[in-house]
């Protein structure tokens, strides 16, 4: 499997999370992957503008994956609902002629044209693919044997299977054993397939979000977990930079840290915590650093 | 012949302080289902287990059980199947969850009720019944709107495994959505506004976190997460205001004039002045964690070749009423990537 | 004490659709008895369609053409006024269940698609996809919360309570405290469904098919009509007895014996796989016997192969028929071939109702509906699409009639306090009893006995056997005891009480069968393998005695087409 790709970065890499635009390029260096950034690729629509203006939402993606079918790569992403949100466009375009030619009506006002030719993949998919567990181990200097790791999937990595499939929704397990190639431990909790409640944020945060968030991040406490990690920057800025918010809502101290998926490979591969931007987390990564100098 | 586990929750509420589990060892068969299995627990084993049944076909609803943490019905997978998912020999059966258990596997179906109640689900037509005593008209694409809904056998293995109904018991849930849907849509139903302002009470419909639980766990690709998008779209072409729809436009406005959102900006336009007052603390702590591009409170950059978004965006708008995106039909087959052969899982 | 004007047990589609018109009526309190959540009712099941001649699709069909259809169908046996009076009733009901919402499936110009079905002259089956009576059943339950109709929901019902001849009540169990009570009631309308579940696992129909109004009315003195009949399809999956329709047969799957052979070429050379039903059934069960299936007993079986047919048209054609035998026979048709074997579908006899137009029985102020019912349309052999219709033409008349009946009679002063004592009292000791023997064992005895013997080959001798049998099996039922000793949902009771049900049940269809000693419809004797209009021309009526059924005989209402031989 070639190891070039259209790199898709989505909003929250340029925004919220820019230590985790900075390790993806890190790691992937490393990792001997290149990334092509689609620097004229758009918003997803986050499912906002899906839920307002489908026809509208399908062409911006559709206009999103023909920037990476003129270079000819299969486009990577490193955020759940993007991954989620660009797959669903394409799947509705693949599977009705109609729409597509609707859309191709529409793409052709900007000289541009979607034909089906590309896959849509997530960086996770990817380093357990194409770059291999085996390789990642042979490339581990730093074991994380002194984690206990808890992961957290992120609804849109592994759901819906009609759009996504990588692996069974109900027992996915490619965290899991990039964790054990990279010599943590991964930890078994009640959250690992649980929703961070990121996407009711604005309608309730109260009511649904934040409620969440601290069940998530409670259970990964309750298993002992030094920290989670999760392949998703909207799950990270909820779990991790919401938690001081959720914490107040129940009224206890959680303090569980979260890394980003490219930062937990970084760590292990003998990136620095500095280089991988873990002083930017809102919840103290302080003792990870230390575990690891 | 290979045995396995079926460990299986217990309670009853005349005898049991708490609930608690029971183990039967049963002989793996091939075709046996995990209904099957229950009622072999039962005659063979113990003749108390209490657990609903009654098509074993997939159509009456009313096994719906939670197997080793996810919800399905119990008559509708194969022993074997599971034992190979979760790569086990135990089957940890559970009730349905969020939903208050009476005993053993059967769970109060009348919680569910009372809320199904809330959005009216029956048909009130829009109009008198046609002169000649025939039928209401439905054009075949009008239907197609309403077929995959209507296929919602009241299961309830969506409200069980619902992330929103997990943080909060009063969110409607995805199955009374998705029924309410089946209405809204309908276009011979007159009551499409009452319907969508009974969901959109305190904004209701938008506790839904789009975890796409129920889509993945209906065992009728009824797809109620799809379902509730839908009633959003009709919800904002009715005119409804809500946070979901201020945010929409968020996203559409910064699409179209950036490229990128804008996540600096975004509380302040979401909430106003007085709403983003409230997230400082948030604001601060970002800012002092290097997660916030100060060039961003002044609009920021545009993505390359945003030239291409306004045009495309102009004319998806132009066109958007005359195109009729079909419903998806098969929710139920995993995506198959042409790529990759299948490592993973 | 729960008392009703109209009680209506069982929320199915003919259930419901009785309580719905009764629901109409001012002042006069109605009230739904059901053993499971409306919803969860077979006749959701119901897949292919409901027949009416709206003439939509094609604008030549008639009532007149589908009556004629419907007589020929049933092999004369059907009484033709109450059939007339269906396929008259037919359109109105389809639209007015459209107009209650159902979302059937629409030609291009807006009106109700038709689709052709067995036995009909014309396309002439309604349907909303391959769920037509899970529509229906969930429409009419939509409309009863609407009319707020009052459910009493997972109630079972274990007696008919009669004084006089007249209806007085019923004695229940509610599921969920496991309380005994009795349920005062003017009208009674019995809604229960079908026996198919006499077969057990060798049937298409739900887990709580087993007769329950009937054996309940045949105990209470009501006369059970037509019981040999039952309708059989020939392939049912192995484990469940779950259909696997034609469509697998229509693109090319072929059954083969346990010695590879094809074996539908020595029964049907011509049309092999796609010959009659009760043909392709017959085919198979005699592989079996003769010793050229695969497995024992009940669970013996033929293959259905598909695999030729390669992965991407099995894919493509058949979904869901694949689909269907990944999660319920553990069997991906791709890579194996599909386990069948016939299985019992619908039971064309039932309680014994005088006068089509109210649905009211031999006892006043008792009525029956539906498949539990036998009015009788189906005859010897009920058409596809029939059923359904069935259901929702005479629910709604007996809906009304049991309001009228209600509002004539005055409160009395039955003791129905004294039955409900002693029905709890049985009860409780029913819960202390211990068990000398096993339900299942019981069950599965009883569904070979009658699957081997009173199935779909019948002659005298094993038939008789049969007889005996099952009362050597009621013997047994004595000694055996629910086992659990719970109040909350105590499943275990209900099972046991409906295993009793059947055993009355069973006992009923072999004696019925045996006497009829010709072969019509759905009964076929090897003994009497012709048509006997001369003395059979009659409906059988079997009557409860403690030593078993006495059997009677009433006339076949014949109006405008007398019989002929049943070709197609």
């Amino acid at each position: 499997m070639s190891l070039r790709y259209a790199f898709y970065t989505g909003c929250s890499a340029k925004g919220v999370a820019p230590e985790l635009y900075r390790s993806t390029i890190l790691v992937a260096e490393k990792l001997g992957m290149e990334l092509v950034e689609l620097e004229a690729a758009t918003c997803c629509g986050a499912g906002a503008v899906q839920e307002k203006d489908e026809f509208l939402s399908l062409t911006i993606n559709a206009r999103n994956l023909a920037l990476a079918e003129e270079l000819g790569l299969d486009m990577l992403t490193i955020c759940n609902t993007c991954t989620l949100m660009l797959r669903e466009a394409k799947f509705k375009l693949d599977n009705d002629s109609e729409l597509k030619a609707a859309v191709n009506e529409v793409l052709k006002e900007a000289g541009l044209e979607y034909k089906g030719t590309i896959e849509v993949t997530h960086f996770l998919w990817e380093v357990i693919d194409a770059v291999g567990l085996e390789k990642i181990k042979s490339m581990v200097v730093r074991p994380l044997k002194d984690f206990n790791i808890a992961p957290f999937y992120g609804c849109h990595i592994i759901r819906p299977p009609y759009l996504i499939g990588y692996e069974d929704p109900d027992n996915p397990t490619s965290i899991e054993r990039l964790i054990e190639a990279l010599g943590g431990n991964p930890v078994d909790h009640d959250a690992r397939l649980a929703c961070c409640g990121f996407h009711s944020f604005w309608s309730a945060e109260d009511k649904v979000t934040l409620r969440l968030t601290a069940m998530d991040t409670q259970a990964a406490k309750t298993k002992k977990a030094d920290f989670m990690v999760t392949p998703c920057p909207l799950c990270h800025t909820q779990l991790d930079a919401m938690q001081p918010e959720a914490e107040e809502k129940i009224g206890v101290n959680i303090g569980m840290p979260v890394l980003h998926l490219p930062q937990l490979i970084g760590l292990a591969i003998g990136l620095k915590p500095k280089e991988l931007g873990l002083h930017k987390h809102v919840v103290s990564t302080k003792e990870i650093i230390e575990k690891v100098a | 012949m290979e045995k396995f586990k079926l460990k299986v929750f217990r309670y009853d509420p005349t005898k049991d302080e708490k609930p608690y589990y029971q183990t039967y060892e049963l002989s793996v068969e091939k075709g046996m289902t995990v209904l099957a299995a229950l009622f072999r627990a039962k005659e063979e084993q113990d003749p108390s287990i209490s657990f609903r049944y009654n098509c074993r076909a997939a159509i009456c609803g009313s096994c719906a059980v939670r197997i080793n943490g996810h919800a399905t019905l119990a008559c509708k997978v194969q022993v074997t199947h599971m034992l190979e998912k979760y790569n086990t020999d135990t089957l940890v059966i559970e009730p349905t969850g969020n939903i208050k258990p009476i005993k053993d596997l059967v769970y109060d179906m009348d919680w569910v009720v009372d809320k199904l109640k809330r959005i009216k689900p029956w048909f009130i037509p829009k109009e008198e019944p046609p002169a000649d005593g025939k039928e209401y008209r439905q054009d075949p694409f009008n239907h197609h709107k309403i077929d995959y809904t209507s296929d919602c056998i009241l299961c309830n293995s969506c409200m069980s495994d619902c992330n929103a109904l997990k943080a909060n018991k009063d969110f409607l849930g995805p199955m009374v959505i998705s029924k309410a849907y089946r209405f809204i849509a309908d276009s011979r139903d007159g009551a499409k506004k009452e319907r969508l302002e009974e969901v959109l009470k305190d904004f209701n419909l938008e506790w839904c976190v789009r975890c796409m639980e129920c889509t993945t766990r209906c065992p009728k690709e009824v797809q109620p997460y799809e379902n509730i998008i839908r009633t959003r779209i009709i919800a904002a072409e009715e005119g409804f205001k809500s946070p979901g729809e201020i945010h929409a436009n968020i996203f559409e406005n910064d699409i179209y004039n950036r490229g990128m959102l804008n996540e600096m900006l975004l509380p302040m336009r979401q909430e106003g002045i007085l709403g983003a007052a409230k997230r400082a603390p948030f604001g601060i702590r970002m800012f002092f964690k290097g997660k916030v591009n100060i060039a961003d409170f002044f609009g920021g950059h545009k993505v390359k070749r945003h030239e291409e978004v306004v045009k495309i965006m102009d004319k998806a708008r132009e066109i958007k009423d005359r195109v009729k995106i079909r419903l998806v039909s098969d929710v139920h087959t995993p995506y198959e990537d042409k790529r990759r052969s299948k490592q993973g899982g | 004490m729960l008392s009703y004007d109209v009680l209506i047990v069982g929320a199915g589609g003919a259930g419901l659709m009785a309580a719905l018109e009764a629901s109409k009526a001012k002042d006069v309190k109605v009230g739904v008895v059901t053993k499971v959540y409306p919803t969860r009712s077979h006749t959701g099941a119901a897949q292919g369609g409901i027949n009416a001649a709206l003439a939509n699709f094609d604008p030549s069909d008639s009532p007149e053409v589908h009556t004629f259809d419907t007589v020929k169908g049933s092999d004369y046996l059907g009484d033709q006024d109450a059939i007339e009076f269906m396929c008259n009733e037919a359109p109105k009901r389809i639209y007015e269940l459209e107009r209650l919402g159902v979302p059937f499936s629409r030609l291009s110009d807006g009106r109700i698609a038709q689709r052709p079905f067995g036995g009909a002259g014309f396309p002439r089956t309604c349907y909303a996809a391959d769920k037509t009576g899970h529509v229906i059943l969930h429409t009419l339950y939509e409309q009863c919360l609407k009319n707020e109709v009052e459910f009493l929901n997972e109630w079972f019902i274990t007696e008919l309570i009669t004084d006089n001849n007249e209806a007085k009540g019923v004695i229940g169990i509610d599921i969920r405290t496991g309380e005994v009570h009795a349920i005062k009631a003017k009208a009674i309308i019995f809604a229960t469904g079908g026996y198919a579940r006499v077969y057990w696992v060798r049937n298409t129909n739900a887990i709580g098919s087993t007769g329950d109004g009937m054996a309940i009315a045949y105990r209470a003195g009501i006369p059970l009509k037509d019981m040999e009949f039952v309708q059989f399809h020939p392939t049912g999956l192995r484990s469940t007895g779950i259909l696997v329709t034609e469509g697998a047969r229509g693109e090319g799957g072929y059954l083969i014996n346990n010695k590879g052979e094809r074996f539908m070429s020595r029964y049907a050379p011509q049309k092999m796989e796609l010959g009659p039903r009760d043909l392709v059934a017959r085919s198979i069960e005699t592989e079996i016997l003769e010793g050229r299936g695969w497995g024992e007993g009940m669970m013996a079986y033929v293959h259905l192969n598909l695999r030729h047919l390669g992965a991407r048209k099995i894919k493509e054609r058949l979904p869901q028929i694949r689909q269907l035998c990944i999660d319920f026979e553990g069997v991906d048709p791709i890579d194996e071939p599909i386990p069948v074997r016939p299985t019992a579908h619908y039971s064309m006899g039932g309680i014994d109702v005088r006068d089509y137009r109210t649905s009211m029985t031999g006892v006043n102020g008792v009525f029956a509906v539906g498949e539990c019912a036998c009015v009788s349309v189906h005859g010897a052999n009920r058409l596809g699409g029939n059923s359904l219709l069935d259901l929702v033409v005479f629910g709604k008349p007996a809906g009304t009639a049991a309001v009228e009946y209600a509002k004539n009679r005055s409160s009395d002063n039955f003791n129905l306090k004294a039955e409900e004592e002693r029905a709890r009292r049985e009860i409780e000791a029913l819960l202390k009893k211990e068990s000398k023997e096993n339900i299942n064992s019981i069950r599965m005895e009883l569904a070979q006995t009658m699957w081997d013997k009173v199935g779909i080959f019948r002659e005298e001798k094993p038939m008789l056997e049969a007889i005996e049998k099952v009362k050597e099996l009621k013997e047994r039922y004595k000694l055996l005891a629910p086992g659990d000793s719970g109040k909350i949902f105590n499943t275990a009771l209900v099972n046991y009480i409906e295993l009793g049900y059947l055993l009355d049940l069973a006992e009923a269809i072999a004696v019925t069968a045996v006497l009829r000693k010709e072969s019509r419809g759905a009964h076929a004797r090897r003994d009497y393998p012709n048509r006997d209009d001369e003395n059979f021309l009659k409906h059988s009526l079997a009557y409860y005695t403690p030593e078993g059924p006495k059997v009677e005989y009433s006339e076949v209402k014949i109006t405008k087409y007398q019989p002929q031989e049943r070709t197609y």
